[in-house]
């Protein structure tokens, strides 16, 4: 496909949603760099030093913060109708971050601070992007390392495939020669978090915080366990694992929606209160709706599998003859199915419950993956694999990274 | 004739925000500045934490200024547990300020301001005449990041400055070859503060408070009480004072004084303590010939110029003051209390404010950050500032008004963590 500019340039878009600015500013340090890398890209949007032309079509599109406002949602939406590569830049946008710590506190805590404000300001829950839209790549970090960023851009011109990293920051920390903050008694998260860091928060001194979210075979309730012999308290355990990553280790507690702190007291409050009923019971039907919709969708391909095992369940009665001959055809259709089928079953594992997680927040969010959207979303040419998502919890794996290093000790 | 202009996103400035203004002839009927930022409810999320974790947590709320957001709440559960830390405690977290002070200064000038008055897209695409100031900006920017690295761990969240002291103490090394670097950064300096001299600002001035911190002896960073020209009060009174309150159109609140509105940054704390500068960043204000106390906000440029050149020359300081010993941080003893912080960040004053019981949680938990001090400040200016151009044509409007919004540095980000929106 031929570019959609005039230059060979890849046209490269910066946008923040909600957030503090530290990661595009983390890209704006690369201070030695920034001149020769702006020379071989084609910055289209970077809205902290630059104004914005929003071109049609983008290369790269990274994106800073995470979705709490609809105004947030309208930008993401549109920046991934037009990028051919989504970058989800930042703990905020990868994990949720800071913020998305709001998920699992009671909301009595800041009802104090919601007021009722302009009606397209409207406020949402606290996500990161991937539930919304494609993410085809991840830069996590509370900021990511500057060199990330550069890396991933000099990949890319360069036509290689970036790819992301998964050990733990243990692996890192210890190439550093620091000494183990856990034998020094501290509640360090080092050996479930992903690193990529450098490990640069234990070289100053301070634990693993977890900003980059969970590795891929992370086990937590070992942590946890851990953490607790070490006299931590399981509460506090938990917060600490909730601030940075909380929704990838954990689903969010049903939470009430907080009534907004009026602003100025307005006189016909009785004609007002109705209507609103009148919303949340329309809402309500909506949702209902969605589910019966969702139900039937279920039930009829549950009909399909039930008649195709039917016809399954007469088959074999005609191939009784010749035993032999069904077992040829099963073992072509392992081969059909996969080359290495050990590792797409792996795979298979790790990705459904992410994706069913993925699905379900979406729906109680009350947005969908438009299929206008998914049409739009050409796939990238860098020739990277489907979006990796980070697998959520997986108490029954045994061997995780810490497990493996207590066994050392020993 | 009455038209409506509505900025939304404006860019070069830090975070989010919109602008709505109706003018009729020559009268503006309508001017509405607010942030638009989604909420994050930092304060909400304070709440039920351990003390000490405080920091790591709002450092979070801005990327720009996180150091000394975190600086203001170690020093906020300090006050509040009673901890005193030592003089070389005190002195690199001085440095870890101003190294971020230098950092967003020269960030601000170069990439926001600058272009404005150059009549450049942005920073990257100022021509050839200007690659010296770039690659000047660059300099100053990595420098400002190397301080705070080296010292605070990490060139942005600082992870090394913990309640009670430093996890992390540079070597001695280190802090010579800073006085070194410094040394030569003070050319680049100066010729900031002269480049920032030369640039025209609009001819225009609107008296309002100045508020900065003051502590008798130094250029405020850290400590000291809260100083205007015409009152003075201790950070502890700070909400007898000060008032929040909020507008349907901004997701940041708004603070008045006595329902006045007042300005904080560069500007409020050189009006306020010129008297503190060092030398070179004197002898920069007497050669520029401007009457002080300056009431241009255009000039906010110009005074975050003069602090650059003060910082660098405050850095070099403390750098030949300090002989650096390994020490650990002190121990905490939690109790019942409310621990009170103001500091001077890039922007202005910052005030964290956290209660906190017997086992070391926060139970309340109250932050005002620059931004949604100046606001309401920035917000009358560009009501002042609108007739004079009004007949310039639409665009132009846009473009001064733009000028204007960006002198003041805003941070949008920050501003809003408390508040907002209706869910519907």
């Amino acid at each position: 496909m031929a570019r959609p500019n005039k230059s060979n340039k890849p046209a490269v878009a910066f946008y923040d949603l909600t957030g503090c600015n530290g990661c595009l500013l983390s890209f704006l340090f690369n201070e030695e760099e920034l001149l020769d890398l702006a020379a071989h890209i084609d910055i289209k949007a970077f809205r902290f030093v630059k104004e914005i032309k929003d071109d049609k079509q983008l290369d790269i599109a990274f994106v800073e913060g995470l979705v709490a406002s609809n105004d947030d949602l309208d930008i993401l939406k549109s920046v991934r109708s037009r990028a051919k590569v989504l970058v989800a830049f930042g703990s905020c946008a990868c994990t949720g971050c800071i913020p998305a710590y709001r998920n699992f506190i009671d909301p009595s805590k800041y009802s104090g601070l919601v007021y009722e404000k302009l009606k397209e300001l409207r406020d949402m829950p606290a996500t990161p992007i991937k539930d919304y839209v494609t993410v085809d790549h991840y830069i996590p970090g509370c900021p990511p390392d500057k060199k990330q960023v550069l890396n991933f851009i000099k990949d890319v011109l360069l036509g290689k495939t970036p790819v992301d990293y998964d050990k733990p920051v243990c692996f890192e920390c210890r190439l550093n020669q620091n000494r183990c903050l856990l034998d020094d008694g501290k509640m360090c998260l080092g050996p479930i978090t992903r690193g990529g860091c450098d490990s640069i928060c234990t070289n100053g001194g301070l634990e693993c915080w977890g900003c980059r979210g969970p590795t891929p075979d992370a086990n937590i309730p070992l942590i946890i366990k851990l953490l607790e012999e070490k006299g931590f308290t399981k509460e506090h355990i938990k917060q600490r694992l909730r601030t940075f990553a909380g929704l990838m280790i954990e689903k969010p507690p049903k939470q009430k929606m907080v009534k907004p702190v009026k602003i100025r007291p307005k006189k016909d409050k009785a004609k007002k209160k109705p209507a609103k009923k009148m919303k949340k019971h329309d809402k309500k039907m909506k949702k209902h709706d969605k589910k019966m919709k969702k139900h039937d969708k279920k039930m009829k391909k549950h009909d399909k599998k039930m008649k195709k095992h039917a016809k399954k369940l007469k088959r074999p009665k005609k191939a009784r003859k010749g035993k032999k001959a069904s077992k040829v055809k099963k073992t072509k259709r392992k081969a059909k199915s996969h080359p290495s089928r050990k590792k797409a079953l792996k795979k298979r594992v790790k990705k459904k419950p992410a994706r069913r997680n993925a699905k379900k927040n979406a729906v109680k969010k009350k947005t969908k993956k438009t299929p206008a959207n998914k049409k739009t979303c050409v796939k990238n040419k860098v020739k990277n694999k489907a979006p990796k998502k980070v697998a959520p919890k997986k108490p029954k794996k045994p061997a995780s990274f810490f497990s493996r290093m207590k066994l050392k000790k020993k | 004739m009455s038209k409506t202009i509505k900025l939304e996103h404006i860019t070069k400035i830090e975070g989010h925000a919109n602008l709505t203004l109706s003018i009729d002839g020559n009268e503006v009927k309508r001017c509405e500045l607010g942030a638009i930022e989604g909420s994050r409810y930092f304060e909400g999320l304070l709440k039920g934490r351990k003390c000490y974790e405080a920091p790591e947590l709002t450092s979070r709320i801005c990327g720009i200024c996180s150091c000394i957001h975190t600086m203001c709440s170690i020093q906020a559960v300090e006050n509040a547990l009673g901890i005193k830390v030592s003089e070389q405690t005190k002195m690199l977290r001085e440095l870890i300020v101003l190294g971020e002070r230098i950092r967003s200064h020269a960030t601000h000038l170069y990439f926001l301001a600058l272009p404005d008055y150059v009549g450049a897209e942005s920073a990257l695409a100022l021509g050839p005449k200007f690659k010296n100031d770039v690659l000047r900006a660059l300099r100053l920017t990595k420098l400002g990041n190397d301080i705070i690295s080296t010292i605070g761990g990490r060139d942005m969240h600082p992870v090394s400055a913990q309640v009670g002291g430093m996890l992390k103490i540079p070597e001695q090394e280190q802090i010579d070859n800073f006085r070194r670097r410094l040394q030569d950064a003070q050319a680049d300096a100066a010729a900031t503060a002269r480049l920032f001299t030369k640039l025209k600002c609009p001819k225009f001035e609107n008296e309002t408070e100045y508020f900065s911190l003051q502590d008798g002896s130094t250029y405020p960073t850290l400590y000291g009480s809260l100083v205007s020209q015409s009152s003075k009060f201790k950070k502890d009174d700070y909400l007898k004072y000060l008032e929040e309150y909020h507008e349907p159109y901004s997701t940041a609140n708004f603070v008045v004084k006595k329902d006045k509105r007042y300005m904080v940054g560069a500007l409020a704390r050189l009006n306020n303590n010129y008297k503190f500068l060092s030398k070179n960043a004197k002898k920069l204000l007497t050669d520029a010939k401007v009457k002080l106390p300056i009431m241009n906000p255009f000039m906010n440029n110009f005074a975050q110029a003069v602090e650059l050149v003060h910082s660098i020359d405050r850095c070099m300081e403390i750098c030949r003051k300090l002989k650096v010993q390994e020490e650990t941080p002190a121990e905490m003893k939690f109790r019942k209390s409310r621990g009170i912080a103001v500091t001077e960040a890039p922007r202005g004053i910052l005030i964290h404010d956290y209660e906190i019981n017997e086992k070391g949680d926060i139970t309340k938990a109250n932050i005002i950050t620059p931004t949604c001090q100046s606001l309401l400040n920035m917000q009358e200016d560009i009501r002042a500032f609108l007739p004079s151009v009004i007949k310039l044509g639409d665009k132009k409007i846009v473009f001064e008004i733009e000028k204007l919004i960006r002198a003041y540095d805003p941070c949008f980000s920050c501003s809003v963590h408390f508040l907002k929106v209706n869910w519907v």
